[in-house]
């Protein structure tokens, strides 16, 4: 036992007795990972702003049999912008809440870590948060290891061809031929075959200035997340949260993530 | 083998349940208890069936009393044109100790959390937008700095500006007796952003 040093992201917290909270660290060298932060809801307490949702800090930790506590931290990059609007604060919850239901406790992914931080850069920025989803979870399901199959038959094998229909059960579009493999797949068009196809193999940095028609997005929308639930097998909780704020944003003619 | 007899391994078990209380500090409360002259056993457990009985949530801001309403929203001389919204009634208390504030209250019993899976409808954000009359001027929203906060806060704001009232947050930055080289970037940055002229 001892102490460690390693840069992690924050991915969520638990209240813990009188003044502390037990964080859920993302880091490069430990993957997904909980540690106690002592008296951290104390206003003097020196780990306050470091352990904040979202918050990406270099952590000196003490190693423990059962839970390791962190020590210090020193902020590199608070993501404050997501903190101070409502939208991007919940669709940064969401990619933070799949993240951690798709990734295993302490199973190291350096791939993985940089695309969330790079994820988190990018939110502050992006404008439709919708299309942000929808290529955060396209591009986190193929760093997972599990890609949908979207430039051939998923079951054939083949090109695809004529009418087309998406399993996520499958992993993929169904061909023409093999449509009657998933009686469940959802319909979907062509256009979107070839959005999904741009998400995987483009950078966020090519893909931040892409505009999609309204029913090319809802379209996905009702693709990728059933995709998405059925490899989680759990209900996403911050999805019911960005239905509220939507529909808050209609209610009081505020645009919200669209 | 039961190491205790039953009404010591029942009173433990019931004592552990207590937040922030393990099975080592509930065993020493048990034993100090055992220890306590009759009469002071018989006061702490009539005090905490009489509190558990008496107080209720007021009907107006939903902080706990005994009567209903509260001895604040009842109290004449507060501005009633104000209602500071809290997460807890222990905020209550504490900015009730600052003597500073004199207007009424409204306790949500919590803060949206969405990864906890709490949203607005788990707690008391249609009680005030029930409290919003003509003559409420402004809502301070005091829900603490931190995510879950900012997020109740932004969703009231959200929800309060189609009605015209005029909605604040409280300010955050350097704690009084803090020291401005320990303060974290973005608590620097809100005191900055908070600073005003002297």
């Amino acid at each position: 036992m001892g102490l460690y040093r390693t840069d992690a992201i924050v991915l969520g917290h638990r209240n813990i007795g009188e003044a502390d909270r037990i964080l859920t660290l993302f880091s490069p060298v430990k993957g997904k990972m909980h540690a106690v932060a002592r008296g951290v809801r104390r206003p003097h307490n020196h780990l306050l702003g470091g352990t904040q949702l979202f918050t990406y800090s270099n952590f000196l930790i003490m190693e423990s049999r059962t839970l390791d506590s962190i020590s210090q931290c020193e902020i590199k990059e608070s993501f404050y912008k997501i903190r101070t609007n409502l939208e991007h604060m919940a669709y940064g919850l969401y990619f933070a809440e799949i993240l951690r239901a798709s990734t295993p406790v302490e199973d190291k992914n350096q791939e993985l870590f940089s695309f969330f931080l790079k994820t988190l850069y990018f939110l502050q920025e992006w404008r439709d948060l919708e299309l942000l989803s929808r290529i955060y979870e396209v591009k986190l399901m193929a760093i997972q290891g599990f890609a949908p199959e979207i430039f051939r038959c998923v079951s054939c094998g083949e090109k695809l061809v004529g009418k087309m229909r998406f399993s996520p059960a499958l992993g993929g579009v169904l061909c023409a031929r093999c449509l009657e493999k998933d009686v469940k797949a959802l319909d979907i068009s062509r256009e979107s075959v070839a959005a999904l196809q741009i998400f995987i193999k483009k950078p966020y940095r090519e893909l931040i200035k892409l505009n999609l028609p309204e029913n090319i997005k809802k379209q996905l929308k009702n693709i990728t997340h059933p995709f998405i639930l059925h490899h989680l097998d759990r209900k996403l909780r911050t999805l019911d949260f960005i239905n509220d704020i939507n529909c808050l944003g209609v209610q009081t003619g505020l645009t919200g993530g669209k | 083998m039961a190491y205790y007899a039953e009404p010591v391994a029942h009173l433990i078990d019931e004592l552990s349940r207590l937040p922030g209380i393990g099975p080592k500090t509930a065993q020493r409360l048990a034993f100090y208890i055992l220890k306590m002259p009759k009469d002071r056993v018989a006061n702490l457990s009539e005090a905490i069936t009489k509190a558990r009985e008496s107080i209720i949530y007021c009907s107006v801001c939903g902080n706990f009393t005994d009567t209903d309403p509260c001895g604040i929203c009842r109290a004449t001389y507060r501005d009633r044109s104000t209602i500071m919204v809290v997460e807890d009634p222990r905020d209550v208390v504490a900015l009730e100790k600052t003597r500073d504030y004199k207007g009424l209250y409204h306790v949500l019993h919590g803060a949206i959390s969405p990864l906890e899976g709490i949203g607005p409808d788990d707690i008391k954000i249609k009680e005030l937008l029930s409290r919003i009359t003509p003559g409420v001027k402004e809502i301070i929203l005091a829900t603490n700095p931190d995510v879950e906060g900012e997020a109740t806060a932004m969703y009231i704001a959200r929800l309060l500006k189609p009605l015209g009232v005029k909605v604040t947050r409280i300010a955050h930055g350097i704690p009084v007796g803090g020291d401005l080289e320990y303060a974290d970037e973005v608590t620097l940055t809100r005191a900055l952003e908070g600073r005003r002229e002297i």
